[in-house]
């Protein structure tokens, strides 16, 4: 490039010289100077086409007529205020939601954990003979991997804790992990303050009082200080020295605010191949696959088999990446959320090439002498494109705008389901990503318009007056828009129905208990302080006493883990009478006392609830089961007075009680056994059923809590309702935007069917006129107008029904008790969309039936 | 109206001013004017070129490494292009040179084929 300005420049000054050497020969031959220099300039012929020619030579044709075009573009866009604005705005909503939604899929699913070679990170899990994990793992079968593996790296456990902080301002009960030794360098986090744990600080008789704090916990309790290493935390009143601080954000838990270590073979401490709570992840050696460390894995439990308790025999193991552990459950959600934004900007695309097409019409003059002046096609095409480019450029500008408030909100709306180590951000994987969609936009809206202004019939286009009628394939190609505009929007109308039949189905769903007027909030035990379970007991009835005698509470219970807690605590039950019939029945098993189920509401089905005579540790030990084990075990029997084996101790069946729902909404209610508190002594959630808003008494109960113990801190107050809520919140996110974007979609497809029923009836005005004037009603030119816009509104609705049918299938795992071809779903949809289509035919119609004749034909 | 001068000259073929341009340049480097001198002085003004169709080919020469350019001075003492045969450029004289009297031969030999089938 410089060297052709470099050429050029020296040019002028050349020709210049040239013809004044010309002019002193022809002096010299003896020609006047004015004659002389006369016939210099004729001898050398035109200057300036010279100077052209010779410029074209070093020009790049087709970049200057890029910027040619580009500037044209602008030019022309500029000149269209309304037209650009109403482009720009539909394209940069399409393509900032595209983006947005793309940036959540990426740091979740495309990106791997922010970890050094996370592709090596494994989980490791024992599952169940009908092949499901687990959830958790036994210390000994870690030990097994840990011994005898060859594929690892490293291998580490941890298990999730919680603990009563105490001596800094008000008791807390805070979340940690106690992991081994390696936990860190597994994962290949360092800590910024301070040291990891010291391979000693992991095995008996090393120090085990070691803690380290996430950068979280740090801000919040030490704002930051650097110095905090060395300084003490008492967790349970055991007193923990800090030796460092965590990365922020370094962990996939985000509740975790701390770590301490994870003592191996420690006293007291079940490190057995029963016994399950701990987790396990893994470092694969560089090149070794998650499955080849899974087959090693099954074959060392095979070996070792005989050393596995009985009922483990037929138990596998899993090897999953960890990846998959933690973010693979949002791959359907979001994926379906893509599917349903990338239909907004398809019909966002048809919107704006449908308004390219009517301004195609108001240029297809300037076009045809274009033509005329002897542009080549591929040329009006190529400017065409490149006003399409500018356009989606624009929009993707303004979109990415939008985006970045986009990504704000749904990081919100996902926050509960994707760990706070995704952050979704615009980076430059996003960024080329709606860059590249911007431009499959503009070919997608821009070809349409582009052809059919390149093929323009020059003749007719010339003689066309603006008024004239539009030509049947222009009308054509706008409908084609149109059908395409409704049918997107139907299939994304009825997606939304399923989902959201599927949410009220979910509502209308019995859990099992009343979660309203509740409130409920978890207690903790720490050794040194409650050293016996006589003492908890004790503790525990002394509160709920407490909090009953308050004005508004109608009851208190108390149970080891709530329902929809997250937790769960499972063990194998036997009939005493027939104990290997059926050998493994794995039920839930709580610990409650007496006013749990009317508190809850789970209703009495047979016999007695627990009572205060069974909440002491010598009382003979009772059972309450549910619905589901009486029905297992006891097909035809009546339970009540039978014996079931439960923890080393035969205990008798007292009442049957209603199935709950213990995890969440949307699984059935497994198998569920309720013994007394004194005979299965836990650190309680306790839930108060109360005739106020149940949060107004939160700190009530906070005062009577502390008033009773004052180190004890009171944990999740939450009321049961938010519980579920919770429960349902990636339905409700997923919900909430298919439910936008259908009404987006609505909106672009109306704006879509209005314009083109307004420009067509421009179009027919003076037809329309003079069927007026000839004696036409209001009501026949209303009729024909209408028949115009419906046209290709039902023949989308019909191509759109066909594509929901196709698609619904892949909805079906999703839904929930709802049929992908719910009838009326897609009735309620159809009719959804005809009306919005008929109000927006509608409206331009009318207005056409009312212009005077005389008013429109003297226009012409 | 062309005058008789006029019409005895012979327009140049395509591609044919480059090779001229060459042939003048292989006796020296020179500037633009003198070239056009030298094409018509050897062509006994046969070949009359409209000088300023000599700059464009110049430029494609120079784009296309068979000519260079340096500044030098003109006989008017002003600095001006003075346009240098290269390596490349002499390759290529040699062929099209080659090339023009193939072609020259064949097309005498099909406009005067008696006279040359007389020849011994």
């Amino acid at each position: 490039m410089r060297r052709r300005r470099r050429m050029l420049e020296d040019l002028e000054r050349d020709i210049r010289d040239h013809i004044e050497l010309e002019t002193r020969d022809n002096i010299e031959r003896g020609m006047s100077p004015e004659e002389a220099r006369y016939a210099a300039l004729r001898k050398f012929g035109n200057v300036t086409r010279v100077k052209e020619e010779t410029r074209e030579i070093w020009s790049v044709v087709w970049l200057e007529q890029l910027l040619q075009d580009v500037r044209y573009g602008l030019r022309m866009l500029w000149k269209s205020p309304g037209f650009t604005a109403v482009a720009v705005l539909t394209l940069a909503l399409g393509i900032g939601a595209n983006t947005a939604i793309f940036s959540v899929i990426n740091s979740a699913l495309l990106q791997p954990l922010p970890y050094p070679h996370a592709e090596q990170l494994v989980d490791i899990m024992e599952t169940l003979p009908e092949g499901r994990p687990n959830g958790s793992v036994s210390g000994g079968a870690f030990k097994d991997w840990r011994d005898h593996s060859s594929k690892f790296a490293q291998l580490s456990i941890y298990e999730d804790i919680r603990r009563n902080l105490t001596g800094m301002g008000t008791p807390e009960r805070v979340t940690g992990l106690q992991v081994s030794a390696e936990f860190l360098s597994v994962l290949g986090v360092a800590p910024t303050v301070g040291r990891g744990f010291a391979a000693n600080e992991a095995t008996v008789g090393g120090n085990n009082h070691v803690i380290l704090l996430t950068h979280q916990f740090w801000q919040s309790h030490y704002g930051g200080d650097a110095g905090v290493a060395g300084k003490m935390v008492s967790l349970d009143q055991i007193p923990y020295t800090v030796i460092g601080v965590l990365p922020p954000r370094a962990l996939l838990q985000d509740e975790v605010q701390f770590l301490i270590p994870e003592v191996i073979d420690a006293p007291g401490v079940n490190w057995g191949r029963a016994g399950h709570w701990r987790r396990v992840v893994g470092r694969l050696l560089p090149g070794i696959t998650a499955s080849e460390a899974q087959v090693e894995l099954r074959g060392i439990k095979q070996q070792l088999t005989t050393e596995y308790p009985a009922f483990k025999k037929d138990w596998s193991v899993a090897v999953t990446p960890l990846q998959e552990i933690f973010v693979g459950g949002t791959r359907p959600m979001l994926v379906l959320i893509f599917g349903a934004v990338a239909l907004v900007l398809l019909i966002a695309c048809a919107n704006v090439s449908n308004l390219l097409l009517a301004r195609g019409n108001a240029r297809s003059r300037e076009m045809a002498v274009r033509i005329a002046l002897g542009a080549p096609s591929w040329r009006i095409v190529r400017q065409m494109l490149t006003e399409s480019i500018l356009l989606a450029m624009s929009g993707c500008a303004l979109g990415l705008l939008l985006a970045t408030f986009g990504i704000t909100l749904l990081t919100r709306m996902v926050a509960e389901q994707l760990p706070q180590i995704l952050h979704p951000q615009l980076d430059i994987g996003v960024l080329l990503f709606s860059i590249l969609v911007a431009c499959a936009c503009a070919l997608l809206f821009g070809i349409l318009p582009a052809w059919r202004a390149a093929k323009a019939d020059v003749n007719h286009a010339l003689k066309e007056t603006e008024r004239g009628a539009a030509s049947r394939s222009k009308r054509r190609s706008q409908s084609f828009l149109v059908v395409s505009e409704f049918a997107f929007t139907l299939v994304l109308l009825i997606g939304a129905g399923l989902f959201l039949r599927s949410f009220i189905r979910l509502m209308e769903i019995d859990p099992g208990f009343n979660p309203r007027h509740t409130l409920a909030f978890d207690l903790s035990f720490p050794g040194a302080k409650y050293p016996h379970d006589e003492d908890r007991l004790r503790f525990t009835n002394d509160l709920t006493g407490r909090i009953r005698s308050l004005p508004g509470v109608e009851s208190v219970g108390t149970i080891s883990t709530l329902p929809l807690s997250g937790r769960e605590r499972g063990e194998y039950l036997s009939r005493t009478d027939k104990p290997q019939s059926p050998t493994q029945y794995l039920a839930g098993v709580d610990s409650v006392d007496g006013d749990y189920f009317s508190t809850m509401g789970i209703k009495l089905r047979r016999g007695r609830v627990i009572t205060e005579a069974d909440n002491i540790p010598t009382a003979p030990p009772v059972l309450v089961i549910d619905s589901r084990v009486a029905q297992d075990l006891y097909p035809n029997e009546n339970p009540i007075g039978q014996h079931l084996d439960l923890l080393g101790k035969s205990c008798e069946i007292v009442g049957i009680v209603g199935p709950v729902r213990q995890r969440d909404i949307e699984h059935d209610p497994r198998p569920r056994v309720y013994a007394a508190q004194a005979q299965i002594p836990t650190a309680p959630s306790i839930v108060i059923r109360t005739t106020l808003p149940p949060l107004s008494l939160a700190e009530t109960v906070r005062k009577t809590v502390l008033e009773a113990d004052p180190d004890q801190p009171i944990a999740n107050v939450r009321t049961l309702e938010q519980a579920v809520d919770k429960s349902l919140a990636a339905r409700r996110t997923t919900l909430i935007l298919l439910g936008l974007f259908a009404t987006v979609a609505i909106g672009l497809a109306c704006i879509g069917i209005y314009g083109v029923m307004s420009y067509a009836i421009g179009q027919r005005a003076r037809e329309l006129c003079i069927r007026t004037a000839l004696g036409a009603r209001r009501r026949d030119i209303m009729r024909l107008v209408l028949r115009g816009g419906m046209k290709p509104s039902i023949m989308g609705i019909v191509v759109g029904l066909t594509g929901a049918f196709a698609l619904a299938r892949f909805l079906e795992s999703q839904l929930f008790e709802v049929k992908a071809l719910d009838p009326l779903v897609y009735i309620a949809s159809v009719c959804l969309l005809g009306l919005v289509a008929a109000l927006a035919i509608y409206f331009p119609a009318r207005r056409a039936a009312k212009v005077d004749p005389m008013v429109a034909l003297r226009y012409e | 109206m062309p005058t008789k001068e006029q019409k005895e000259r012979i327009e140049l073929l395509q591609g044919t001013l480059d090779l001229l341009i060459l042939r003048t340049l292989l006796l020296g480097p020179t500037h633009g004017h003198a070239i056009a001198k030298a094409i018509e002085f050897n062509s006994d003004d046969v070949l009359q070129v409209e000088q300023g169709s000599l700059y464009p080919a110049l430029h494609r020469l120079i784009k296309r490494g068979w000519i260079s350019v340096e500044e030098g001075t003109s006989e008017n003492n002003r600095r001006a292009k003075f346009y240098r045969l290269t390596a490349k450029g002499r390759r290529q004289l040699a062929v099209e040179t080659s090339k023009w009297d193939k072609l020259a031969g064949a097309i005498a030999r099909i406009l005067r084929p008696a006279e040359q089938d007389g020849k011994p």
